[in-house]
């Protein structure tokens, strides 16, 4: 073989790769633009646009926005005027996320668990399981608010419970048993991350399950050195999105009460922002920086979660992989 | 560990151990029935509570089995909306909102999974950041754009779904998942018969991931149809209204009829119930194998 014309194809076909990876790239742009024009245009420039307003007045004067520069003066009000209300907002909404998160989490696993064992008839219990998830949110809280309403109206619940020999519970109107409501309502809607739990749970290995009771541990062991290790990620993920889900819940106050009833309770920071930007007047800076303080805080949950996501990581990779290939 | 490892000790035969994992076993599966049942509940009450009359659903004791079904609240229900014009409202927003999510999801995340360019990775993680970023942040700034451009109204709600914003960066990254499990020799082998990207995406990977897209598109149905956040924000008037929205105004009204209000929850849900009944085994299948496992 002539090594000359060797290596003069070599440097043909390196440009032939050259002149592809720029065709690939070309293409690859063009396939993303969607996304990217649309990250772009409606996340990236209205965040930075919603920064820009959270430092002004916003009124409006016959028809058009006017805004006034007024430096820090909304997030001064935010976090000093006794009249915020955003303080109370935003406790409540953190509180109701964390304790959601958690239930949902803890409850998920539990139901998938169960409907992974093998028997008849499984296949339609988890789709009664999954099928309220798809109901729209609003009749979902209708029904419930039938349900669980003061049995005069025909509340069910307090039926059930007044034959009981219970006093009826105001679920509705009581500042911390509207809580027992919207975590009620949550569970019933949580089949999606059943579903996704009973998908990564048969990813579990049988055969060190059974290394694990041969080993003589007991239910808890397996899942503690094998099942939970393996489904770890998908928690982590489950967990991220359903902290996001419940900090932006919506509906379910304004179906159930007018502003935020009994005692502001249910005012969420959605609800408070969409009142503050489209119902009051003259407080879209304000909401803009409410705004921004709610992206601030999240991005430092999320944050300190893949933080300890990331920790549990390496104390894995630190000799307690034993049953993790 | 060295107790439990002589816990089977414990029983006098094999026999026993079995008959008591027997029990448990059968012990589990009551209480997942028993959870099924009080999951199933709702949606029963739900069926009652649109077919029964206006005495029945407030009595004492509550009426499990309605002697007379009826449907005389749907009809009583939907005379208080306008429901032909917030069907058409519906159908008009959801049916492009869903094609624009089938269409631009897939082609991104064909992008980011099969085709390298310049910056990817971080084009990538933006996109995919902002379906953990709420919503209240862009809200403003997207109702001033979109009200300058003289589109908030029903526009404001379809536009999002062609550019992959909102809860579709979700789906880029499902898809993108899929994408990851097709076979690079595949697309080569076309490359070399000559076939440019489009035509490998459309005639190569669009095929392969089918089962996938009919979740994306189940779900942002789904989505859609139930929207009510950003509904609120854009739909200024009754004739605008979506379905959803016609439910809340007459749930909220000072005489509610209860069971008129279930009737129209009822026809709300149903379209989900329906979707739901034809893509269950797509949902599932879907979720398992494009796998949120990230």
């Amino acid at each position: 073989m002539n090594p000359e014309r060797k290596i003069g194809s070599e440097i043909v076909s390196a440009r032939k790769i050259a002149k592809g990876a720029t065709k690939e790239a070309i293409a690859g742009y063009l396939f993303a633009a969607p996304a990217i024009i649309g990250f772009l245009v409606l996340t990236m420039y209205p965040m930075l646009a919603s920064l820009y307003y959270s430092f002004h007045k916003i009124t409006i004067m016959s028809g058009s926005q006017v805004m006034e520069w007024i430096g820090l003066d909304n997030f001064r009000y935010i976090f000093s005027n006794p009249s915020s209300e955003f303080k109370k907002s935003i406790t409540v909404t953190l509180v109701y996320s964390f304790v959601n998160v958690a239930l949902v989490i803890v409850f998920c696993l539990i139901v998938a668990l169960l409907l992974n064992r093998k028997f008849i008839g499984r296949n339609l219990l988890r789709a009664i399981f999954f099928l309220p998830s798809v109901i729209p949110m609003l009749a979902t809280t209708i029904v419930w608010q039938m349900l669980l309403q003061n049995q005069a109206k025909g509340g069910l619940v307090n039926w059930v419970l007044l034959q009981m020999g219970i006093a009826p519970w105001d679920f509705l109107n009581d500042p911390l048993r509207i809580f027992y409501t919207l975590f009620i309502m949550s569970l019933w809607t949580c089949g999606g991350t059943i579903v996704v739990f009973i998908a990564t749970l048969q990813d579990v290995p049988g055969e060190l399950l059974e290394a694990v009771e041969m080993d003589g541990g007991n239910a808890w062991h397996k899942f503690l050195k094998v099942t939970y290790p393996t489904i770890k990620p998908v928690l982590f993920f489950q967990l991220i999105m359903c902290m996001m889900t419940s900090i932006q819940i919506y509906t379910q106050s304004v179906v159930l009460s007018r502003n935020g009833a009994p005692d502001r309770m249910t005012y969420f920071i959605n609800v408070m922002i969409y009142d503050h930007s489209f119902v009051q007047v003259g407080m879209r800076g304000l909401a803009s920086a409410e705004a921004w303080i709610v992206f601030l805080i999240t991005l430092v949950i999320t944050g300190v979660l893949f933080y300890f996501q990331g920790a549990l990581k390496r104390d894995d990779a630190m000799g307690k992989r034993k049953w993790v290939r | 560990m060295m107790e439990t490892a002589h816990a089977p000790m414990k029983y006098t035969s094999i026999k026993q151990a079995k008959n008591r994992r027997r029990a448990i076993h059968f012990g589990l599966i009551v209480l997942s029935l028993l959870l099924a049942f009080i999951f199933a509940f709702p949606l029963y009450w739900l069926l009652r509570g649109a077919m029964v009359s206006h005495s029945e659903i407030l009595a004492r004791p509550p009426v499990f089995f309605p002697k007379e079904l009826g449907f005389e609240n749907f009809r009583l229900g939907l005379e208080r909306i306008q429901f032909w014009r917030q069907l058409w409202n519906s159908v008009s927003i959801v049916i492009p909102y869903v094609i624009g999510t089938v269409i631009t999801t897939s082609f991104a995340a064909y992008a980011f999974a099969k085709l390298r360019f310049p910056m990817r990775g971080a084009w990538f993680v933006l996109v995919i950041s902002s379906m953990m970023l709420p919503s209240a942040v862009t809200l403003l700034p997207q109702f001033s754009l979109y009200t300058s451009l003289g589109l908030a109204g029903k526009p404001a709600l379809i536009i999002p779904a062609f550019f992959c914003a909102g809860g579709n960066a979700y789906f880029v990254f499902l898809l993108r998942q899929f994408f990851m499990t097709i076979p690079a020799e595949l697309s080569e082998a076309a490359k070399i018969d000559g076939a440019g990207y489009f035509r490998i995406y459309y005639r190569i990977m669009l095929p392969l991931i089918r089962p996938a897209m009919i979740v994306v598109a189940l779900f942002s149905f789904i989505n859609c149809w139930n929207e009510f956040f950003y509904t609120m924000i854009y739909l200024k008037t009754e004739a605008d209204y979506t379905l959803p929205m016609g439910l809340y105004m007459v749930n909220g009204m000072r005489i509610p009829n209860y069971e008129q209000v279930m009737a129209l929850a009822l026809i709300v849900t149903l379209p989900c119930l329906v979707f739901f009944l034809i893509g269950n085994k797509y949902f599932v299948e879907g979720i398992t194998l494009t796998g949120i496992k990230g």
